[in-house]
């Protein structure tokens, strides 16, 4: 017999006890890990978003007209008009060209009628899009039904599946010419629910805007968040190019969604140290409770001649073997809580909730750390009690 | 020749009302292969007399030489290491281990010798057969009667072959029979060779030992006349 068998004998046959330890342990491990790989599946299907076309910028003609002026007295000849409402087919390919650009989006804008043999409506947003483009762009996009593969197809939000009822496969009416519905975009929470998305050249005839453009939407630098360098330099680049753009660079909902991201990963690391001291307050409760019942057992263990450090040991090796596996049955409760519950949290979730083996590894590592730490105390305290005074009441 | 040898011991509680001398003086030597008996009524100084002599409680004044070694002399970690390889101890009420079985509180004192299980489980095996208890070594103590514990408790004290054994009212929890089994086997074990030492307040059990020393207030008594009496 070793000092670890006398610890494993005491854990194995106080199993009631040693169960709520290792479920309060658990819970606490299992928490972290939830809220740890919840938040990392947050990050990555932000990055995913972000990263897989780059940073997104807007191209819209530039309307206003500008005049030069002094103390509000305009300057006479000095007006640079570009009234300009439009881009023609042609801005695609010289954007695409430049430096750092990924995807260019072009899109044609125009009000139309929409029948569906429910509703109508006069005035409805269509959108003539590149749809191979635009859903690299919209990576974000979830559908019901596919994609439009033909020109007779259309994509529309979810505002308008609802108005009209209409599903994939139905038909709408759009200015008089029949369209199949391919597909319905999940809801984005944004003007795209109410909008009508078809193909490009379509659209330009069904609006009347033959080889017109409204604006572009611009995925720039791959795989890369950009610096705002970088953005002003395409910004330059492409007004050089093109004189009458402007550029902007979205501040979009993969801003705002990062800010939550965050924000919800700062939440997780404050709620995980809290969870983490009072796991070492149980533990070191637990523990201490668990050496004051012990009191004439350590005296026995003394008097027969085990050293200080035999007891320091004994009492580590217990709250060790614990905490792996705490960390072990924690670790999978949480990964499994993260599985179920991330759909909930991330919403729109594309992937998974990755097993990352250094979290399993990380996790594993603190909770040993945490218990052997809040153990130590108590077994420091065992080994000094003194053996004479534990076996005199008895 | 002494095994043990107490000089002036005096030990002085710090209770919670006060100073209370449990031992004022006592002067004891022990030879080696001695049954001794140490008798005295309840709170005389017994126990604190065998803790002292037991490298577990510090006296306030005088010293224990045991095998030449002041035990008190030595770093508590060292008289730790001492106890391990001098003494064994049966403690009252047995003080088994409640979550080991029979043998494996007996193979309590090798388990920080670097002796091999299998080793261990040997010698344990064979001190409980010397014992009368080969057959039950797998039970927990609460599967075994008091007089079993207390085998158990015997066999875990001299498992490790110690020179010098304790024990603090062995018979005191045990009823007549079971008590005259118990020193019985104390005494097979003296005739062995074991030096006994042994607290008792039961004077039946003194037919079974060689020599009693009493103990009254914390002084010894004069132990010469019992001695011829017994022999
Ligand atoms: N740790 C202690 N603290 C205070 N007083 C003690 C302590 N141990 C023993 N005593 C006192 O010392 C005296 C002797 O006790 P003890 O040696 O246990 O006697 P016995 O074993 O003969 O009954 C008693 O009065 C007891 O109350
Ligand atoms: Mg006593």
């Amino acid at each position: 017999m070793k000092l670890k068998d006398i610890a494993l004998n005491n854990l194995r046959r106080r199993k009631i006890k040693m169960f709520f330890l290792v479920f309060g342990m658990v819970f606490g491990v299992a928490t972290i890990v939830t809220l740890s790989a919840i938040t990392a599946t947050m990050q990555k299907e932000m990055q995913g978003n972000i990263l897989e076309v780059g940073t997104r910028l807007i191209i819209t003609p530039k309307t206003e007209e500008r005049n030069y002026s002094y103390n509000g007295i305009a300057i006479p000849g000095s007006d640079v008009n570009f009234d300009v409402t439009e881009f023609n087919d042609g801005v695609v390919a010289k954007i695409q060209d430049s430096d750092g650009i990924n995807v260019v989006a072009p899109k044609v804008l125009g009000a139309a009628k929409v029948q569906s043999s429910k509703r109508s409506r006069d005035v409805a947003v269509i959108v003539g899009v590149d749809f191979e483009k635009e859903l690299q762009i919209k990576n974000y996009w979830r559908l019901v039904g596919d994609k439009p593969a033909t020109e007779d197809q259309v994509l529309i939000g979810s505002n308008i599946g609802m108005e009209f009822k209409v599903e994939p496969g139905k038909k709408l009416t759009i200015n008089g010419r029949d369209f199949v519905i391919s597909g319905v975009i999940e809801s984005t929470a944004s003007d795209e629910d109410g909008l009508v998305f078809m193909n490009l050249a379509t659209a330009q005839e069904l609006l009347k805007k033959p080889d017109a453009l409204s604006f572009l939407e611009v995925a720039a630098f791959k795989n890369l968040r950009a610096t705002d360098e970088q953005v002003k330099a395409v910004v330059q680049q492409v007004s050089v190019k093109v004189p009458e753009a402007r550029v902007t660079s979205v501040k979009d909902k993969v801003e705002a969604r990062k800010e939550l991201v965050d924000r919800f990963a700062n939440f997780s690391l404050v709620v995980s140290v809290i969870v983490l001291i009072i796991g070492s307050l149980i533990v070191m409760t637990t523990m201490m409770s668990s050496v004051n019942e012990r009191t004439r057992e350590i005296g026995i263990f003394r008097a027969i001649g085990f050293r200080k450090k035999h007891i320091i040991k004994i009492i580590l090796m217990e709250a060790g073997v614990v905490s792996v596996i705490s960390g072990i049955v924690g670790f999978i409760v949480g990964m499994g809580v993260a599985t179920l519950t991330a759909p909930m949290v991330v919403g729109n979730l594309k992937g998974s909730v990755a097993w990352n083996p250094l979290l399993a590894v990380g996790v594993l590592v603190l909770s040993t750390l945490v218990g052997l730490l809040a153990s130590w105390y108590p077994a420091v305290k065992a080994s000094r009690l003194d053996p004479a005074e534990a076996l005199r009441f008895i | 020749m002494n095994i043990i040898e107490v000089r002036n011991v005096t030990k002085t509680y710090d209770g919670g009302e006060g100073l209370v001398t449990a031992l004022g003086g006592v002067n004891l030597k022990v030879e080696e292969g001695e049954f001794l008996a140490l008798v005295g009524p309840s709170g005389s100084g017994k126990s604190t007399l065998l803790s002292i002599l037991g490298a577990i409680n510090p006296p306030t004044n005088g010293e224990v030489i045991i095998d030449d070694i002041n035990i008190y002399e030595l770093s508590s970690e060292r008289r730790a290491d001492f106890r391990s390889e001098y003494l064994g101890f049966v403690f009252q009420q047995f003080q088994l281990i409640p979550y080991l079985t029979a043998i494996e509180n007996v193979m309590l004192p090798l388990a920080i010798t670097n002796r091999s299980t299998t080793e261990q489980r040997e010698m344990a095996k064979a001190v409980l057969e010397k014992v009368g208890l080969g057959n039950k070594c797998e039970r927990l103590p609460n599967q075994l009667s008091g007089g079993e514990q207390e085998r158990v408790a015997i066999a875990r004290a001299i498992v490790n072959h110690p020179p010098i054994l304790f024990a603090d009212e062995p018979t005191g929890a045990l009823d007549t029979k079971t008590g005259q089994e118990i020193m019985d086997l104390f005494k097979t074990l003296n005739k062995e060779g074991q030096t006994i030492i042994m607290v008792t307040h039961n004077m039946d059990c003194l037919s079974y030992t060689g020599r009693a020393v009493f103990i009254r207030d914390g002084l010894l008594e004069k132990t010469e006349e019992y001695r011829k009496k017994v022999i």
